[in-house]
């Protein structure tokens, strides 16, 4: 039996027809998508199911606005609305922190959220600078009007409410001053804004007689002053020269004028918006405080869109200070010494300064100052826990109220910590709620299984008390093997690492590096993380290394941490190892182990330097160095260097043996791809329908390139993409294809000796899949080892595409232990699905004309579009938006794969492509099956006695 | 007691028929040297020699009746190989089976065989006796042949082929 043949999904394709001809091969198409149908749908969960093998959590990401619920002039605070960085506008119940509704935007520009106004019934979103300005409906979340504002998507675009009633918004993008009404979104007048090429920023605030001021720095120019009157009419207009106004300046509108704070002069730049011809700059050294690199203003909460009186100056993370600004020069109010963030909360009358402090490393602490009569507030003052781990306090959201039983001043807070962390000081007394929002921010992945051997029995402690006796622990163990527990180590843009349970999604462990930023080639964020030792090497402890930039100095910066238990481990300092070099490339070499079982990283710097982790590695990479490669590739110059890694006395040094031009004029090089180094390939061929084998080209050193540009053509301009196949070890070119008429994104799923790719289809409007098989032919030219330097002849590459009727987000193909499972390809939908489809149906074998012969094989005949049908998402009706990756994991179970898919929400599961072969199914019956062994075992008992009674009889008669 | 040595069997009217009539009674030792009773014929030899006559013949015959048996199942099993068809299922699967069994059963029992063919051409015989449980066991062969059994081409080991071993490590990508 062909190992294909296990894929029992299929075994109906592989009973043959009778006879073929066109009535029977039409029958046969028939007949092939009713079974495919049927299979497709015996993936589907039961109702009693769901969620019994798979969790999903929701996040919202790092809070960027926040508006308390409130009743008519009173908050009550019950609810949170929250718009964050992942463009996602949430409400959040105070009590618990539970998502109560959530609307996700698409990502990028487009979806960013860039003001947030509320005013008791309604919400309102300005996203992507003012194209859209959105109104929902607060208590479910539903859309009430969307309106569409010519603006520039990149701009982030002020807003407020018009007057006190709120009848009104003001929306100011890049192009002009909207006043929106509120009820409906019509637009009530226009105002055109000056220099709309060059303004980066506009600063909108509201004067007592009613006039709109906005103010709009044109980076390394001017700033421009417009008034404008209530009726839209543009009173006056005043252009200033600020040379010194850049793209990150922050800047503030205080009280009747205009505050800047350059970090070039480390000073203040004030203009009076009334008559300010200049801006008058004050050195921050002259109010008595010493500029760090966090020095910048922070804006003060206002009432109803009036400029502040106020503005905070951040001088560091602990310390702060509250400056009024007015053409007589800038006053400190009150200096701010050990304050981590500070907001100013109102109350009718009342107006409290509320600042936050470290008290000790567990909790924090909240101090009111009154600002009328510069008095502390004792009332709002408390302290509340915050794990010191979630770096400091960065921003906070408070809400002031006056109690009901006794007319006291109270205080609701909600904080946004360092680690993206948010937490919320709801009820005084009480222990604040936390959500991990971090989790919206993953990057990098890997699932470690738990250990479940007799030696490492201790380890399991880890998931229940040590006093469990033998039974207890006899089905801790059966349970582990059956619920296939692994843990999940996700390393955040945030620079913070969680360990998490495969099983139920609980974090058991987490760590908060502040100086671990991520790599930003590409503009994409990326952190590193390599699983250096399994923990499959007792008594050696399993051992994870994440990798990343040091925010300090820029240089590769390395923790290395034991997965399962989340100790940090003293191969590296707790603050982390600064590698003293800016790494370019690090790939873990996966068939190189010390001897206590560790797993080397090979390091490039920025010299193409070699260096090794742990350094001792290099003795052990010495006797292989001949047989080490390594290939480059800078996108930024369009080229790919390749290297022979050759000892050179005691070092080891990277000799550059090819490069190849990729024309960067033309195309930019958007992503490589390489083989997973985990991937076992069962099958070393295919069989095919005369029962011949076509070898597969396993080249283990292919890497796929994918290079997408722009051509001119008579229609305009069109994208194409180029795909690239090269042995990464020699540099050839192993394959090359070129697209026409189409457009990135391209999403790759490279394995085994096949690569799957999506993208779009300008041509015909639509998303489109396309396959690329490689085979060596019939003959194997070297059976026992794959050399790239003695290469086989030129593989047989078979292509197919297909026509996917929903857009992606990115795709990947599940793996298991041994390879002999099927594989499924896992494609996250943006319609929020996340689909698994078998690789059986992106085959270039597919034939588009069925013989005995194909029917033989097993493959199906070719329809052009691929089978999106609901039952087999694989997360039903759990809907997943702004999907960044999914992770794909063996199971204890060879059937089994799982699957982990990340973005702003993780939803974890395991998928079976061939089901469960290895496994009893659930529906087995257990006790019928027992009753009737143990009957038969009874029956033989007695049937065995009763007969040597009755030969016993016999023999004397 | 000779004759029945040489023959499988033979009438005896004389002493033997009574002496194995009362059996369980003891035989005298003297038993050979009692008197024949009056109108028996003594001379048992002549019937004997009639079968010495008859018996080659006959042996041959026999001999060939049996050296012949399996070719004459070849008609048979080449009617049930068609009847059984090619497909793979439990039937075809049973007679495939029999058609191996009945020919293996046949050789190991060949030295039992063996035993009752004589005469002249009892060489030539036991090896037309050989070559028929041959030719059965080729044509079950075939039949496997036929209905794909027979793991005769390269995918029927692919699964015990090992994965090529890789010669070089590479790894690298995009600066970061």
């Amino acid at each position: 039996m062909t190992p294909e043949a296990i894929g029992i999904g299929y075994s109906p394709l592989l009973e043959k027809p009778k006879k073929v001809n066109s009535m029977a091969s039409a029958m046969w198409i028939a007949r092939a998508a009713g079974f495919l149908s049927l299979f497709l749908l015996t993936k589907a969960l039961y109702e009693d199911q769901a969620g019994t093998y798979d969790w999903k959590q929701d996040n919202v990401g790092k809070v960027t606005h926040v508006h308390w619920e409130s009743v008519g002039l009173s908050s009550t605070g019950k609810k949170l609305f929250v718009a964050t960085e992942r463009n996602t506008l949430a409400s959040l119940n105070t009590h618990d922190g539970a998502i109560g509704w959530r609307q996700v935007a698409e990502e990028g520009t487009r979806g960013k959220i860039d003001t947030l106004l509320y005013n008791g019934n309604y919400i309102i979103t300005v996203q992507a600078g003012g194209k859209f300005v959105r109104s929902w409906h607060s208590q479910t979340g539903n859309l009430h009007w969307e309106v569409y504002l010519s603006a520039e998507e990149s701009m982030s675009a002020p807003a407020s409410f018009l007057s006190k009633d709120k009848d009104a918004v003001l929306v100011a993008t890049s192009n002009a001053l909207y006043a929106l009404r509120t009820s409906d979104g019509k637009t009530e007048w226009e105002a055109n804004l000056p220099d709309s090429d060059t303004v980066h920023r506009w600063y909108l605030s509201l004067r007592e007689d009613g006039d709109v001021v906005a103010v709009g720095t044109s980076p390394g120019v001017r700033v421009a002053v417009v008034i404008v009157g209530q009726d839209g009419k543009v009173k006056t207009q005043r252009r200033v020269p600020a040379q010194w106004v850049k793209n990150e300046t922050s800047c503030q509108a205080v009280g009747e004028g205009f505050l800047c704070y350059t970090p070039d002069t480390a000073s203040l730049q004030f203009l009076s918006v009334q008559d300010g011809q200049v801006f008058v700059p004050t050195a921050v050294s002259e109010l008595g405080f010493s500029a760090t690199a966090e020095t910048c203003l922070e804006p003060v909460s206002t009432e109803a869109g009036a400029a502040s009186q106020w503005v905070l100056l951040r001088i560091s993370r602990q310390h702060m200070a509250l400056l009024s600004a007015s053409s007589k020069g800038v006053k400190v109010v009150r200096d701010l010494p050990k304050v981590e963030a500070a907001d100013v909360a109102y109350d009718g009358e009342n107006k409290v300064l509320l600042t936050v402090q470290r008290a000790d490393p567990e909790t924090v602490e909240f101090t009111g100052v009154d600002l009328t009569t510069m008095s502390e507030q004792i009332d709002v003052s408390q302290r509340i826990s915050v794990m010191a781990v979630h770096g400091s306090i960065e921003k906070i959201f408070p809400m002031l109220f006056t109690r009901k039983k006794d007319s006291k001043l109270g205080a609701k807070v909600l904080m946004v910590a360092q680690d993206y962390s948010l937490h919320c000081a709801h009820k005084a007394g009480k222990s604040p709620w936390r959500r991990e929002e971090a989790l919206a921010y993953m990057v990098a992945v890997e699932m470690v299984d738990l250990p479940v051997s007799e030696n490492e029995a201790k380890f399991e402690d880890e998931f229940g008390s040590s006093k469990d006796d033998i039974l207890a622990m006899f089905v801790k163990r059966i349970k582990v093997q059956v619920l296939q527990l692994h843990m999940i180590v996700a390393v955040t843009a945030a620079g913070k690492v969680y360990g998490i349970r495969s099983h139920n999604g609980k974090i058991v462990w987490q760590h908060f590096f502040p100086d671990l930023a991520p790599f930003k080639g590409q503009g994409q964020e990326k952190l590193l993380l390599f699983v250096q030792r399994t923990t499959a090497h007792f008594p050696h402890s399993p051992q994870c290394a994440v990798l990343g930039v040091s925010k300090k100095t820029g240089n590769g910066l390395l923790f290395t941490i034991n997965p399962v238990t989340g100790a940090m481990l003293k191969d590296t300092p707790l603050s982390g190892l600064d590698l003293g070099y800016k790494v370019i490339q690090a790939q873990l070499m996966n068939d190189l182990h010390d001897e206590n079982f560790l797993k080397g990283i090979v390091l490039v710097d920025s010299d193409i330097k070699i260096h090794f982790f742990p350094t001792s590695m290099k003795s052990v990479v010495q006797p292989h160095s001949g047989t080490m490669y390594l290939h480059l590739t800078n996108p930024d110059v369009g080229t790919m260097n390749g290297y022979w890694l050759v000892a050179k006395g005691e070092d080891i040094v990277a000799e550059q043996v090819w490069n190849i031009d990729l024309q960067r004029s033309q195309q930019v090089i958007t992503g490589i791809y390489g083989k997973r180094p985990i991937e076992h390939v069962h099958s070393q061929g295919r069989v095919l329908g005369d029962r011949s084998v076509l070898y597969k080209y396993l080249n283990p050193n292919l890497v796929v390139l994918i290079g997408e540009g722009e051509e001119a053509s008579p229609k305009g301009p069109s994208g194409f993409f180029n795909l690239y196949l090269v042995d990464a070890v020699t540099g050839h070119m192993v394959f090359h294809e070129h697209h026409k008429r189409t457009r990135g994104p391209i999403s790759i799923v490279h394995s085994e000796n096949w690569v799957v790719y999506s993208f779009y289809s300008e041509k015909h409007r639509r998303c489109e899949m396309a396959v690329l098989e490689l085979y060596e032919g019939k003959e194997q030219s070297n059976a026992t080892a794959f050399s790239s330097l003695t290469p086989p002849p030129s593989p047989l590459v078979l292509r197919q595409s297909y026509i996917i009727p929903v857009s992606l987000f990115t795709m990947s193909s599940t793996v298991t232990e041994k390879g002999i499972t099927n594989k499924n390809l896992i494609i996250a939908l943006r319609v929020g699905g996340v689909l698994s489809l078998p690789k059986a149906l992106l085959d270039p074998r597919r034939p588009s004309i069925p013989t005995q012969e194909t029917a033989e094989e097993g493959t199906i005949p070719y329809i052009p579009e691929l089978p999106v049908s609901t039952e087999s998402f694989i997360n039903y009706n759990r809907s997943i938006f702004n999907v960044r990756g999914i992770h794909t994991s063996p199971a204890g179970l060879e059937s089994t794969s799982l699957v982990l898919v990340y973005g702003i929400d993780l939803f974890c599961t395991r998928v079976m492509p061939s089901k469960m072969f290895d496994v009893l199914k659930e529906d087995f019956d257990y006790f019928f099956i027992g009753t009737v062994l143990s009957l038969m075992i009874l029956v033989s008992v007695v049937s065995q006695k009763l007969a040597a009674r009755k030969a016993l009889n016999r023999a004397w008669k | 007691m000779s004759a029945k040595r040489r023959h499988k069997w033979a009438i005896d009217f004389a002493g033997s028929s009574r002496s194995r009539g009362d059996r369980g009674a003891v035989v005298p030792a003297h038993h050979e040297a009692l008197p024949v009773p009056v109108g028996c014929v003594t001379d048992t030899t002549g019937v004997a020699d009639r079968v010495k006559d008859v018996d080659p013949n006959l042996i041959v015959k026999r001999s060939w009746d049996i050296a012949l048996g399996p070719i004459k199942q070849v008609p048979m099993n080449m009617f049930i190989m068609w009847m059984a068809g090619s497909s793979i299922s439990i039937f075809p699967i049973m007679m495939v089976g029999m058609m191996f069994f009945r020919p293996i059963q046949a050789m190991l029992a060949i030295q039992n065989t063996f035993k009752s063919i004589e005469g002249q051409q009892a060489a030539f015989q036991k090896l037309v006796y050989i070559l028929g449980n041959l030719v059965c066991l080729a044509m079950a062969v075939y039949k496997c042949q036929v209905m794909g059994l027979l793991p005769t081409h390269a995918s029927d080991w692919l699964a015990f082929a090992q994965p090529q071993q890789r010669m070089e490590w590479s790894g690298g990508g995009a600066y970061l």
